[in-house]
């Protein structure tokens, strides 16, 4: 806890170097690479938003989630819903998505936060199967398992490149408000009761009010992942809540490491990474995958944030932390 | 048998071959995009097509190639996900430049990728992937599809049906999801057309890939019904054949579901000896008249020791039937490609006179219906007195689909 | 219809304590969420397609025999992955594991398609198991009725271990306060391995049993993996008893709610799950403050 909040203290100019760095490394990489790089870009900073907003909860409020993919599909759907069915304009859609994630998430976190450790998780869990049912099944409305296409020209027709420059400017922006979150009087509330709700409680808070506010910042921008996700395909399925990209986002703050703002960061272009390029080399790709993972984790137990933040502190980059 | 195919007999104008697009590659080798469901729910109906396409490819490259160009094939993992699917389409398109594109087995990875294609413009069909939501709502100029979709299929199962006067109340049974609505209704709306005193009960929809299918088979049993309907596939289907023979299923009742040759198999000695009855897509038994279906069967079977199943012949078919249009077109430029793919006519392995049409890109594919029956030289269950329902006959007639699609809107 | 309805939703309710109790076993003592479960049941029917064949085909003996020797087997892997990897971090938070027992759900995906393909497969069941017993116009198939009974002897196998022998004595010390357990000198790696071996073999001889009632093929992992999780969640995670309530309570929904919301059967179960969930929350709001 004190080294943690010793770090929002830490020299701006090096975080702000750091992130600098960072950006102009991934818009290198997107407009160097061709369309295949920009694609790729993209969906790693998708994944970003995605694993940070899961991160929020997860390393903050130790609240484990193993439905947050039920967010990320409601913004993919909040978003195609809006054309499809209200005949809102794309580019004003776009608030939907977040939207009905956000709602969602108040619904849902509203159960799910009466209940703690694992039991939160298993509830998180359910929430997510019949968010994913619903979309799955009822077909007039949601499309059913045929999901919604063609509602809109992919990436609102920009060139993949300058859709992902522009999903990193609303990444940047996202980022920045959840470290605001996180460095806030609110953070530190989000964070005390996810260390030690009595002790929380004794202090004046109310620790469930606490986390399902974490809950609902963190559907919010799951939501607003989502929902660039469905631009980036033009399309939204059933699949966007399922348990795939749950299992993802959760292997992706995990693998990232947790107690990390960055861990999210890190596991999404990590994670993206092995799960783009390993099918590339061979069809035993699960196979691959699996024993890498196993790796990270024997190797690095504390994820690969903890990992970098070793490195770095061997190299004197106190930024990287 | 190759040659014949290639040299498919052209009806169309030569004046077809004329426009070609200026950024489009006109020598190197004809790139085939494979992005097909080799891991997931898909991978076990992917693996056929790829191996059929595998043959397809070396067949015809022996032969000189298309155009006198070599084909090469590239392969991805959709891992039957439609954003991935959608993903590796875009990929291969930019990044390959790929000619064709094809593949696809789930309704939802076909949806996401017909999409691609047509955002993109490049010829883009379905040899597995059969919901007819992609000739209907989602049609776009660059897609086909080579075998019967989810309702033509429906269409010959209630044909079938309506031929057994004795059946005089029947159950539908889907799958709870797109594919297994759309084939109960069309199967439903059929049957009632050709037999209006038939009593239909009211669907019953397991969820999809249900393994416990006990809860499903005593609630249509208790119907009394004289035949079951089932859109199901798969595991379920498994399920549904297995657990139902301990319900006295085929002794009480007659069964009418999707029966692939890979279904077949995999039942094994646990099929029933009798009352089950298949509609299948491209059941090697039933087109082994043709000495072309013979020597392909052979030499199917020759290179990867089994029988080439449904949809390792649609997707044969489906390559050879692009081959065929390509050397119509003169070109693989996308828009001379798709005027060919709807001019020409192709004899292929499941017969003669096959057409796309171009109002829905939907081929003229038969559809095929029989009763299951144990016959000597097999170590699984094929069908006999098959039915050949021709796809003509089985298709949604033009205003129908017209209809739909403004209905849609 | 309503009476066989029931018979069908307990028979499947005994399938699924099957598959959910050694899941459930694993959490109590070691606080494992064990993902990859699905696969190990997964592992063991396609080990028992491949050693019917091979033992005495058609037979009960060659079924049960099969069905025993792949539980065996899968517990071995299993406490060969536990002695390997997942020992190594018992310190580390508990998502670590988590993430080691997804690793083994992909490498055991992969494993599996390699071997035997992506086609489904048969287990064919012993003739004398075929069939149904008639009662005027219901029919009870007999194949249910022998996996009932392998599950109750498991539970009986249960009670008696647990209440009954040293290990035991041993597995409810380390369920109840694990660290006290370590204290008073009982071997806590060795527990561990123990019931993550037994958790292993319960999801083996799962698929193992299950597997000529339906098809055999490698996406049974994670058409299993969430039902077990409901079962056991409904059950309270840890409590093999409940697990048991658990089990019966999603079956005979299931089963029932074919007859009477058969388009919800789904949803009613997650529902029932959520409901289970806030009820405890509800339940402990009433109690002291831990």
């Amino acid at each position: 806890m004190m080294a943690r909040l010793a770090r929002a203290e830490m020299p701006r100019l090096r975080q702000m170097l750091f992130v600098a760095g960072a950006v102009a490394a991934l818009e290198a990489v997107n407009r160097l690479t061709g369309v295949s790089g920009s694609l790729l870009v993209a969906e790693i900073i998708i994944m970003m938003v995605f694993a940070s907003s899961l991160n929020l909860l997860m390393s903050f409020g130790h609240m484990v989630s193993f439905g947050h993919a039920a967010y990320f599909g409601l913004g993919s759907y909040g978003f195609a819903l809006a054309i499809t069915r209200f005949d809102v304009p794309a580019e004003a859609a776009l608030v939907f998505g977040p939207l009905l994630a956000g709602i969602g998430g108040l619904v849902f976190g509203a159960l799910c936060v009466r209940l703690t450790e694992i039991y939160f998780a298993m509830l998180t869990l359910a929430c997510a199967q019949i968010t994913y049912t619903v979309l799955f099944q009822w077909y007039d409305f949601t499309g059913g398992d045929t999901g919604l296409t063609g509602f809109m020209t992919p990436r609102f027709g920009l060139s993949e490149a300058n859709f992902a420059s522009a999903a990193m400017v609303l990444a940047l922006v996202c980022l920045y408000v959840l470290w605001r979150v996180v460095h806030s009087p609110l953070g530190l509330a989000i964070r005390s009761v996810g260390q030690d709700r009595y002790r929380a409680e004794a202090l004046g808070l109310s620790p469930r009010r606490v986390q399902l506010v974490a809950f609902v910042i963190s559907a919010f921008f799951a939501g607003v992942a989502g929902t660039l996700f469905a631009v980036f395909h033009g399309n939204a399925f059933p699949d966007y809540a399922g348990l795939g990209f749950t299992l993802d986002a959760l292997i992706m703050v995990v693998l990232g490491g947790l107690n990390s703002f960055l861990g999210g960061v890190w596991g999404a272009l990590v994670y993206t990474l092995l799960k783009n390029f390993v099918p590339l080399m061979t069809a035993h790709w699960e196979l691959i995958l699996g024993l890498i993972l196993l790796a990270i984790v024997l190797v690095m137990p504390h994820g690969l944030a903890g990992g970098v933040k070793r490195l770095a502190g061997m190299l004197g980059w106190g930024a990287l932390r | 048998m190759l040659m014949k195919k290639v040299a498919a007999r052209i009806v169309l104008a030569a004046a077809a071959a004329g426009v070609a697009g200026a950024a489009w590659a006109e020598d190197g080798p004809i790139k085939v995009g494979f992005v097909g469901g080799l891991t997931g729910a898909c991978a076990a109906l992917v693996e056929d097509e790829l191996n059929a396409v595998r043959m397809g490819v070396d067949e015809l490259n022996a032969a000189g190639g298309i155009l006198g160009r070599q084909v090469e094939l590239v392969v991805r993992d959709s891992q039957t996900k439609p954003d991935e699917g959608a993903k590796q389409s875009r990929e291969l398109i930019v990044g390959e430049d790929i000619d064709l594109l094809t593949g696809v087995c789930s309704s939802s990875v076909m949806l996401a990728m017909t999409a691609v294609s047509k955002e993109l413009k490049v010829p883009f069909y379905s040899a597995i992937g059969s919901t007819q939501k992609a000739n209907v709502e989602a049609y776009q100029p660059y897609f086909w599809q080579v075998q019967a979709n989810a309702t033509m299929e429906a269409v010959a199962a209630a044909e079938y049906v309506a031929k057994k006067p004795e059946w005089r109340r029947i159950v539908p049974m889907g799958f709870d999801y797109e594919w297994g609505h759309s084939s109960v209704d069309a199967f439903t709306t059929h049957l009632k057309k050709l037999r209006p005193e038939i009593e239909i009960t009211d669907p019953i929809f397991p969820k999809v890939g249900e393994a416990n299918m006990a809860p499903y088979i005593t609630a249509a049993l208790a119907k009394q019904p004289d035949a079951i309907f089932a859109a199901v596939f798969g595991g379920g289907l498994a399920s549904l054949i297995k657990q139902g023979q301990g319900y006295g299923m085929f002794e009480r009742s007659n069964l009418v579901t999707l029966l692939t040759v890979d279904a077949l198999q995999s039942m094994g000695d646990a099929m029933p000896k009798e009352r089950v009855f298949g509609v299948a897509r491209a059941p090697f038994f039933a087109i082994e008249d043709s000495e072309d279906a013979r020597a392909f069967i052979a030499h199917y079977r020759s290179k990867y020791g089994e029988y080439p199943t449904d949809w390792s012949i649609n997707g044969y078919d489906g390559l050879m039937f692009y081959a065929a249009a390509a050397e119509a077109a003169g070109s693989v430029e996308p828009d001379a490609l798709m005027k060919a793919v709807h001019e020409i006519t192709f004899d292929g392995l499941r017969g003669n006179a096959l057409k796309v049409r171009a109002f829905d890109g939907q081929m003229n594919a038969p559809s095929y219906v029989g009763e299951v029956s144990f016959e000597d030289g097999y170590d699984f269950a094929i069908m006999k007195n098959v039915e050949v329902y021709a796809g003509e006959a089985l298709m949604w007639p033009e205003e129908t689909i017209q209809a739909a699609r403004d209905a849609a809107k | 219809m309503i009476l066989v309805q029931l018979v069908n939703g307990l028979m499947e309710g005994m399938m699924l304590f099957l598959i959910a109790s050694g899941l459930t076993l694993i959490f109590g003592v070691s606080r494992i969420i064990n993902f990859a479960h699905g696969s190990l049941y997964m592992l063991g029917a396609f080990l028992t397609w491949q050693l019917v064949p091979l033992l005495a085909p058609g037979t009960v003996a060659g079924f049960f025999g099969a069905v025993l020797l792949s539980a065996v087997l899968v517990a071995v892997i299993g406490t060969i992955f536990e002695m390997l990897i997942l020992r190594r971090i018992y310190g580390a938070d508990t998502l670590m594991q988590l993430i080691i027992t997804i690793a083994l759900v992909f490498i055991l995906r992969d494993a599996v398609r390699t071997i035997w393909g992506p086609n489904s497969l048969s287990v064919p069941m012993p003739d004398a198991m075929m069939g149904a017993l008639v009662i005027g116009d219901n029919f009870f198939p007999i194949f249910p009725f022998v996996i009932f009974g392998a599950g109750l002897v498991v539970v009986l196998a249960m009670i008696l271990v647990i209440h009954f022998t040293r290990a035991g004595i041993l597995l409810r010390a380390a369920t109840d306060d694990r660290g006290m357990a370590s204290l008073l000198g009982v071997n806590e790696k060795l527990v561990f391995t123990l019931v993550f071996a037994a958790g292993c073999f319960l999801a083996g001889l799962a698929g193992g049993m299950a597997a000529p009632y339906g098809d055999v093929n490698y996406l049974l992992d994670t058409t299993v993996i969430v039902s077990a999780f409901i079962v056991c969640v409904i059950g309270g995670l840890g409590n093999l008893y409940g697990a048991l309530a658990g089990a019966m309570v999603v079956g005979v929904t299931k089963a029932m709610g074919v007859m009477f919301f058969p388009r919800l059967a789904m949803v009613l179960i997650f529902l029932i799950m959520a409901a289970v969930l806030v009820a405890r929350s509800l339940g402990r709001q009433a109690g002291p403050a831990r």
